[in-house]
């Protein structure tokens, strides 16, 4: 009885050995996405094409490596993530192919989209300020260098320099203003942390409510998501602090925005099937599902956020080229250790 | 003759040798004592008969077919000898009965009930191990021996774990079992009663040499050596003017009056008659009563001339 | 392997000046926190548990192991969520105290405080074998010390720890690679030690070179651990003559009761408990949206590569063990060491390894892809788990004497009927423990399993995870639940086997 157990066992093990994705109708993403909406499109796309989608889940530097090391037998065709400083990264490795999608300009606001050509915006989300309605009035927040000024000391709340997000608001002002401005305005910002940095965005918010800090650097993602939750504390928390969008008068730049961009793997096995979830994806059908269903903002300017989102009012983005986000990366992590930015 | 162990050589480093060139056989039915103190090295010997160890030269023969030698070596599972180990590895997850059977050829099965009856287990053949006395256990590992009817049977250190009363009767029910089955024995012990008792023939094993080997009776009156003489039994030190001679204690007669006059010093109770501890000159000596002896008593000993144990004088330092 | 020696000096000296001797102290204020609350969680109710009677010992005879069920990474979210601002302690507080409340309000993401969760959910590894130590003690040394005049405390302090030390340390050194392994929690709580130092390295960097520099940095200084352990307390190594005597317990008087109680509760409430309620409330107000076709495949899959690599951890170390017991080599000593190394190792340190090894493998020998195949999944964690499933069987093997190999051998059992009549029945209750142990650890799983699983798959860990991630913990606590109420079930399943092997 036994015997025949561990044999069976063996026996699927060497079956398992052999189950390969093959190439056919069907397309392989990585993906750092992981959402409902995200299956629902692929769901979509399936009905529609008849293409079978298969995804990979996991963080976009494990992917990367992962799609380095199979080199040319990876099975990958779609590299998806959350953050633009990864498909720059994967560019630059030689990972990606460049990608043509016909007409791309009239689905997709222009400053989106890569100037290189190797990969296409599908969302973006901005790093925004939200702020303690008790505690703080609106006219004191102006930009995201300000808030390196002596008045906000032991009042700003930020997560970890691990975060990409964080990575990224760093790259765009090195971008912006080069790197001494830059790690003065860690400094600053170090200086005034209301607590070491820690804990999810939501857990930043929590932390404005508890009075642990005035104001808070989070993804409007998370404040969506926040606004959306189940739970009735969760929702007063909310409710006690407002949202600003920083750098907006006229002579600045507009509010640090990051996008979720999906690139063509260099060595995709089913290219055209690729290249047709990619026009998908970008297609107005699908983006009017992406913020229906989550709280990001539509790469397509027609589009309206979700409700919530737009209670917030538009926004000047920066407008600042996406790739240079990952072309800093590495001078924003040093500059973040070296001033202490934990 | 049927066990043949000739220039057996066994170490586990070359700078000690465990068993020295020992030579010495064996009779079918015999049961032989193998006496030594702990850590002699008498398991390993028995080791070497079952297979589990490898010998370094020399050789072994049961029923004339070679076990082991320079050029070949049987399988213990191959011999058919059985080993019945000190600490009665029954194994925890089997029953008595199935502990008996383990690995069993078909062709023994008949004999089962046969051995359960012998051993006395009869009522216990569901019980486990840890459910069985010490003396159950004993008797369920030999039942597992000889139920295969083995050519040799091999006891290492049987009674050892076991405490005195139940000992003796232990030793002759296994006599009994063994005689009636009539399997040649080989029995490994330190305790000199058990070998006395049991033993066709003594073998007495020290530093990796065979010290005597005879029949209990010439062993003790007739030592080749005074650690042989000293293993079995008390011995007395009686110096004459020349030389030095041994006496057992029970030659030793109290008399009214001869040359030779001891202190009483101690005075044991041993139930039938009284065991007396002297003083001879300075020498610790001992001997015999019938009555009780007050202490500080002197007293008169005799002797007869051809009782007196005679070794050269290399051989008396074990005494010292 | 070449890779390792080419030393990027720049990368790895930037990170030396700037953050390792940062981390490192962190590491270590971590390791130090867990070990000494894991111990207290443990040491205590083991010892009550075995010696003494009191109502409710049956009961936390069973549940004390349980909070083993909880993945570290679960525990840490839970209980942050708990005690955040929003969560139900404060908001209680508010509501009905508020003049008290404030008190409460406190930054909960402290070093302190994930290292008190952390031995929360990791303490049972030291339970366990403390517990199976101080019954096989049993009383005659008990009796002893008490008959010599020392008191109960005095009996365990100088008899039955001395005793019990190199088992205590065995759990002991779990808890510390768990510890050095945990990722997600540590990041959580803004606590930065030396795996985050590898990752950062890794990914923040992209220098594997210097991340695979860090990892072996790491993994011999757990070897260092090790022997240094084995070192100091190889002259506590003794060997004691195991009571088979069933062991008498202490009856309790009320006030040792109710101290019995508190002792044993601790960590039952805290462990297990709480965040069980908490879980299955958010549970119960989310359950609605849960598609229930795709928990059932989740849950497929997750028992799936669970059994495969319970099979295959126990098929493979059983004949690890039999292997040595039957030849007695000396070099397989060393071997044997060296197989238990991988759970020293992060898992997603593992992982990148497989794949740079399959890469090569593949370019060379054959065509199709094995990355992204169960097979190199379920490889992956056979060796980061090979460790936990290997203890109880070597150490089952350990405690049978030479004695039933010779026996059977003369009985007429070659190798195939000693391993087939002998071995595997006598250990099978060690085998059990192995397999279950295996089996909660991969469901467990995270990091490997989001690294290198195939197409389409997913598992309750990775599901949980990702809802976590995105800040949506009431929506992954079904997910969780599952592996909670899985692992349970085969906790007490473990527990039972236990005490079938080991009466009392």
């Amino acid at each position: 009885m036994k015997k025949k157990a561990l044999f069976l066992a063996l026996f699927i093990l060497l079956l398992a050995c052999t189950d390969n994705p093959k190439k056919n109708n069907e397309i392989n993403l990585y993906s750092q996405r992981h959402y409902e909406v995200d299956k629902m499109q692929y769901r979509n796309f399936e009905e529609l094409t008849g293409i079978k989608v298969n995804v990979i889940k996991a963080n976009a530097d494990e992917l990367i490596e992962r799609m380095k090391n199979e080199g040319e037998n990876s099975p990958a065709d779609l590299f998806i993530t959350v953050d633009v400083g990864k498909l720059f990264q994967a560019s630059e490795m030689g990972l990606l192919q460049k990608i043509t999608i016909p007409s791309l300009s009239e689905k997709v606001s222009k400053d989106l989209m890569d100037k290189n050509g190797f990969w296409v915006p599908i969302t973006y989300r901005s790093r925004i300020i939200v702020y303690s309605n008790k505690r703080v009035d609106v006219s004191e927040l102006s930009t995201y260098e300000d808030l390196a000024n002596e008045k906000w000391k032991g009042r700003i709340l930020v997560r970890s320099s691990s975060n990409a997000y964080n990575q990224a608001l760093m790259s765009s002002i090195v971008a912006n203003l080069g790197t001494e401005v830059s790690t003065n305005w860690s400094e600053g910002i170090v200086k005034n942390f209301a607590r070491d940095p820690k804990g999810s965005d939501r857990d930043q918010v929590k932390a404005i409510a508890a009075g642990q800090g005035d104001v808070a650097i989070v993804n409007s993602y998370y404040i969506g998501l926040l606004l959306s939750s189940e739970k009735e504390e969760e929702l007063n928390a909310g409710k006690s602090i407002s949202v600003f969008f920083p750098n907006q008068s006229p002579d600045e730049r507009g509010s640090h925005i990051n996008v979720s961009g999906v690139g063509l793997a260099k060595n995709s096995p089913n290219k055209e099937n690729a290249i047709k979830l990619v026009n998908y994806l970008i297609s107005e059908e699908a983006q009017k599902n992406y913020v229906s269903n989550s709280f990001e903002y539509s790469v397509n300017p027609n589009i309206k956020p979700d409700a919530i989102v737009q209670k917030w009012g538009e926004f000047k983005r920066d407008t600042l080229d996406l790739n240079l986000l990952g072309k800093y990366r590495q001078e924003a992590i040093r500059i973040f250790d070296k001033t202490g930015w934990k | 003759m049927y066990l043949e162990v000739n220039d057996l050589v066994k170490f586990y480093n070359k700078e000690n040798l465990v068993i020295k060139k020992l030579n010495f056989s064996v009779n079918q039915g015999e049961i032989i004592s193998f006496l030594g103190e702990s850590g002699s090295g008498k398991t390993t010997f028995l080791k070497c008969l079952a297979g589990l160890e490898n010998i370094n030269s020399g050789s072994v023969k049961l029923n004339k077919r070679i076990l082991n030698d320079n050029n070949q070596f049987v399988k213990p599972q191959d011999r058919n000898i059985g080993f019945v180990f000190q600490d009665y590895p029954l194994f925890p997850h089997l029953n008595l009965k199935d502990n008996i059977l383990f690995n069993i050829d078909k062709k023994y099965l008949k004999k089962f009930d046969y051995i359960l009856n012998l051993s006395g287990l009869e009522n216990l053949v569901k019980r486990f191990p840890h459910e069985l006395s010490g003396g159950e256990q004993q008797r369920a590992c030999l039942a597992r021996a000889l139920i295969r009817e083995p050519d040799l049977l091999l006891l290492d250190e049987p009674f050892s774990n076991l405490d005195s009363e139940i000992k003796s009767s232990m030793r002759e029910e296994i006599y009994r079992i063994i005689k009636e089955t009539k399997t040649t024995t080989i029995l490994v012990t330190h305790d000199v009663n058990d070998a006395l008792n049991i033993a066709d023939r003594i073998l007495i094993f020290k530093a990796g040499i065979l010290q005597q080997y005879d029949d209990p009776v010439n062993m003790y009156c007739e030592p080749v050596n005074c650690y042989c003489a000293k293993i079995l039994g008390d011995l007395n030190k009686i110096s004459t003017n020349d030389d030095i001679y041994y006496l057992r204690p029970e030659n030793f007669k109290v008399v009214e009056k001869s040359k030779f006059e001891v202190i009483v010093k101690k005075c044991f109770f041993q139930g039938k008659e009284y065991k007396i501890m002297a003083s001879h000159n300075g020498e610790t000596c001992y001997f015999f009563s019938s009555k009780p002896l007050k202490v500080e008593q002197r007293v008169c000993l005799d002797y007869k001339k051809e009782d007196l144990i005679y070794f050269d004088s290399m051989c008396r330092n074990f005494f010292e | 392997m070449g890779r390792i020696f080419e030393f990027n000096n720049e990368n790895f000296f930037y990170l030396w000046d700037n953050l390792l001797i940062d981390y490192s102290r962190n590491t270590f204020h971590l390791v130090l926190i867990t070990a000494l609350f894991s111990l207290l969680f443990a040491v205590f109710p083991a010892w009550l548990i075995s010696t003494s009677s009191f109502s409710g010992r049956k009961f936390y005879d069973i549940v004390l192991y349980l909070p083993l069920a909880i993945p570290s990474y679960i525990m840490a979210f839970t209980y942050s969520d708990i005690l955040s601002y929003t969560g139900p302690m404060q908001t209680f507080l508010r509501n009905n105290y508020p003049q008290i409340s404030n008190f409460f309000n406190k930054d909960y993401l402290q070093i302190e405080v994930l290292g008190i969760i952390m031995a929360l959910s990791l303490f049972p590894y030291i339970y366990t074998v403390s517990r199976v130590s101080f019954s096989l003690l049993g009383s005659n040394y008990i009796n002893v010390a008490k008959n010599l005049g020392l008191s109960s405390f005095q009996t365990f302090y100088k008899i039955i720890l001395p005793l019990s030390r190199p088992a205590i340390f065995s759990g002991l050194f779990l808890v510390l690679m768990e510890v050095l392994n945990e990722y997600g929690a540590v990041k959580y709580f803004g606590v930065n030690t030396f795996t985050t130092g590898i990752f950062r390295a890794w990914f923040s960097m992209n220098d594997v070179n210097t991340a695979t520099q860090l990892s072996i940095i790491l993994l011999i200084v757990v070897f260092a651990v090790f022997f240094i352990e084995r070192f100091l307390n190889s002259k506590y190594r003794y060997n004691y003559k195991i009571n088979n005597n069933i062991q008498n317990l202490v009856e309790s008087g009320f006030y040792k009761t109710i101290i019995s109680n508190i002792i044993c509760g601790i960590p039952f409430m805290f462990g297990f408990l709480f965040p069980l309620i908490f879980i299955l409330n958010n549970a119960i107000s989310t359950y609605q949206k849960i598609d229930l076709s795709n928990l059932f495949l989740l849950s497929k899959n997750t028992i799936l590569v669970a059994l495969l690599t319970a099979i295959s951890v126990i098929i493979f170390a059983f004949f690890v063990e039999f292997i040595r017991k039957i030849s007695k080599g000396k070099a397989y000593g060393y071997i044997n060491q060296l197989i238990s190394l991988g759970y020293a190792l992060p898992g997603a340190v593992i992982g990148m390894g497989l794949i740079l090894l399959f890469t090569k493998i593949n370019s060379l020998f054959i065509e199709i892809s094995l990355i992204g195949s169960l097979f190199v999944l379920i490889y992956a964690y056979v060796i980061r788990f090979m460790a936990v499933g290997k203890s109880p069987i070597s150490s089952s093997f350990e405690r049978h004497p030479e004695t039933y190999d010779q026996t059977a051998k003369n009985l007429g059992a070659g190798t195939f009927k000693l391993f087939q009549k002998l071995h595997l029945p006598i250990n099978k209750f060690a085998l059990m423990v192995a397999f279950i142990l295996t089996f909660i650890d991969v469901m467990k799983e995270l990091p490997i399993t989001l690294i290198l699983r195939p197409f389409n798959f997913d598992t309750l860990a990775t599901q949980t995870y990702e809802y976590a991630i995105e800040e949506m913990i009431p929506r992954s606590s079904v997910y969780s639940l599952l592996i909670i109420v899985i692992g349970s079930i085969l906790l007490i399943l473990l527990k039972k086997t236990i005490s079938k092997s080991w009466p009392n």
